[in-house]
């Protein structure tokens, strides 16, 4: 029996006037996996996720989370959601804990991870959030959506604000999260957070959903940058080869975009007098650049 | 409703209200402490005759329609005072707090970014409006409780008895009328999500309609203009001195009140929260 997605959306529409939120958006983050949404500002990230929490109406389409409409069941969908919005605000005078105290009132279910998530990232709850940093404030954010340990988490760039080692620990709570079942949906434009916790991609433009991915097949099969050292000058026509482009020759060496497998463009490279060849492994910026700019792959 | 949230817009409310009724309680000192001041600087007689000369009009348009109420035996009465002095202008005071606060309830959230924390929790947001709605209510009744403690020991101070049944009723009616200004206030802060225009919105109608009221009692041929106040239906004298309720104007009240929070609501409930 096919699985359901746990996060589904058909169609999902959204204009701002005549501008385009997001448009025909058809999207599934099945159970245990964590989705990453990846697109420019204005590409519709923040507006699927705003949409999917019915904080925003659509113009169109729906959708469901854990088998609940989105629109009519809202406030369950809410239910076994942990959230994290771009930008977190609080009440200023109230502290850390106080605010997670509404959260718990709110939800009716104890902060069961409450202390273990805090000492994790390191935040002190006893404070009123105005001594709290822009970092701390967004740790805050996260704990909010972890702490009443929720089966579905959606995060709007959940990393925004944190310091490196932060940011590290929010990857590994991701990857923990993951490995416990739990569903992800993360809307990041640092590409970084997505290669190193997500399992798919899905890339918006224009608020238009442009592909959908796996980490590990867009980093195999997308564009790629080689540098490749002859014995002698590099000519453009050694490379004129189904699969190569952008290549630009300076004396012996030679850069060039691999687009797809790698494999069969080796083989031929292999066939030229070769010193060295450099081919770092693909990034998802390549990816990103690549979708967002019509398949160009990066220079 | 959600208790919790009602009791943080209580918690973060409370000096706001503090300071509300404390001004009606320092305000409520004065007039009692100046009223055998008021009553004795004339001879007798002279006060009430100063009173009957004006014009009617003008009288209607303080707010003091009927004299006998202010000189029940001949005497300046200490509660036709207060009916014309303290609550001419106490559900003004009541009136401003009012827009003050619910004219930004829900605008001022949107503008802070805390609506988008509290609506991405499982509550409605019908709950949500309600709960913060309620939180103003215990505010301003704090307000209210301020200002009856004040003038009754104000009164016992200066030696002045009053009827505290009478006084309840003046303060109640006041609550009311403020409510129903709080639940229009709140509809303006649901229907702009910019805090300023909200304000700008509910206070607007607040002092067009207070003013429409004066105008209408002083000027007979715009009479119609003071039905259109809230203000025209809390008769001040008639309810301390008295202790008679203008029922068709608290019906007014709960009627705007209704409406205007019902109407607040179905904005609400299908309002797009863009960041």
């Amino acid at each position: 029996m096919a699985q359901t997605p746990v996060i589904q959306t058909n169609g999902l529409t959204k204009y701002y006037g005549r501008v385009r939120g997001v448009e025909d958006l058809t999207l599934g983050v099945m159970g245990g996996e964590v989705l990453g949404l990846l697109g420019p500002n204005g590409s519709g990230k923040s507006t699927t996720i705003r949409l999917l929490l019915n904080l925003l109406q659509p113009d169109r389409g729906g959708g469901r989370i854990a088998g609940m409409d989105i629109r009519r069941q809202s406030q369950q969908v809410r239910q076994v959601c942990g959230i994290v919005l771009g930008e977190p605000a609080y009440y200023e005078h109230l502290t850390g804990s106080q605010h997670l105290d509404l959260l718990q009132s709110v939800h009716r279910t104890p902060n069961k991870r409450r202390d273990e998530m805090a000492e994790r990232f390191q935040l002190d709850l006893s404070r009123p959030i105005r001594a709290y940093s822009k970092g701390n404030k967004q740790k805050l954010a996260i704990l909010m959506a972890l702490a009443h340990d929720p089966d579905v988490l959606i995060m709007d760039e959940p990393s925004q604000g944190l310091d490196p080692l932060m940011q590290r620990e929010l990857h590994e709570v991701l990857r923990e999260e993951k490995a416990r079942g739990k569903t992800v949906l993360l809307s990041s434009h640092i590409l970084s957070d997505v290669q190193r916790v997500c399992d798919r991609v899905a890339v918006l433009g224009n608020g238009h959903l442009l592909t959908t991915i796996s980490v590990q097949d867009m980093q195999h099969t997308y564009a790629r940058r080689i540098q490749v050292t002859l014995t002698r000058d590099a000519l453009p026509e050694d490379f004129a080869y189904p699969g190569i482009t952008n290549v630009q020759c300076s004396g012996r060496v030679a850069e060039l975009t691999a687009i797809g497998h790698i494999g069969p463009v080796l083989q031929k490279i292999a066939a030229l007098p070769l010193e060295d060849v450099v081919a770092p492994e693909a990034s998802i910026e390549d990816l990103f650049n690549l979708e967002i700019e019509g398949r160009e792959p990066t220079p | 409703m959600s208790w919790r949230f009602f009791r943080v817009t209580y918690r973060l409310g409370m000096i706001g209200a503090m300071t509300w009724g404390l001004v009606g309680v320092a305000w409520a000192s004065i007039a009692a402490a100046i009223f055998p001041t008021v009553a004795n600087s004339l001879p007798h007689g002279t006060l009430m005759q100063y009173y009957q000369a004006m014009p009617k009009e003008l009288l209607a348009a303080m707010g003091l329609t009927d004299i006998s109420l202010l000189f029940p035996n001949g005497e300046y009465s200490y509660a036709g005072y207060l009916g014309g002095e303290y609550f001419a202008f106490f559900p003004l005071l009541l009136g401003i707090y009012s827009v003050v606060y619910c004219g930004g309830l829900v605008s001022q959230e949107i503008e802070r970014g805390t609506l988008d924390m509290h609506l991405s929790q499982p509550i409605s947001r019908v709950g949500f409006l309600f709960s913060k709605f309620s939180g103003f209510g215990a505010l301003v009744l704090t307000a209210t409780i301020l200002s009856y403690t004040g003038l009754t020991v104000a009164s016992w101070i200066g030696g002045e008895s009053i009827n505290h049944l009478y006084l309840a009723g003046a303060h109640l009616v006041a609550l009311l009328l403020s409510m129903a200004v709080a639940a229009y206030a709140t509809l303006a802060s649901c229907l702009l999500a910019d805090p300023r225009r909200s304000l700008a919105l509910a206070g607007g109608i607040t002092a067009l309609t207070y003013f429409a009221n004066i105008i209408g009692s002083a000027v007979a041929s715009l009479d119609w203009f003071q039905y259109l106040s809230l203000f025209h239906y809390y008769d001040a004298l008639h309810l301390v001195a008295a202790g008679e309720v203008n029922w068709a104007g608290v019906g007014v009240y709960l009627g705007v009140f209704v409406a205007s929070l019902a109407a607040a609501a179905l904005v609400f409930r299908s309002k797009d929260l863009v960041k």
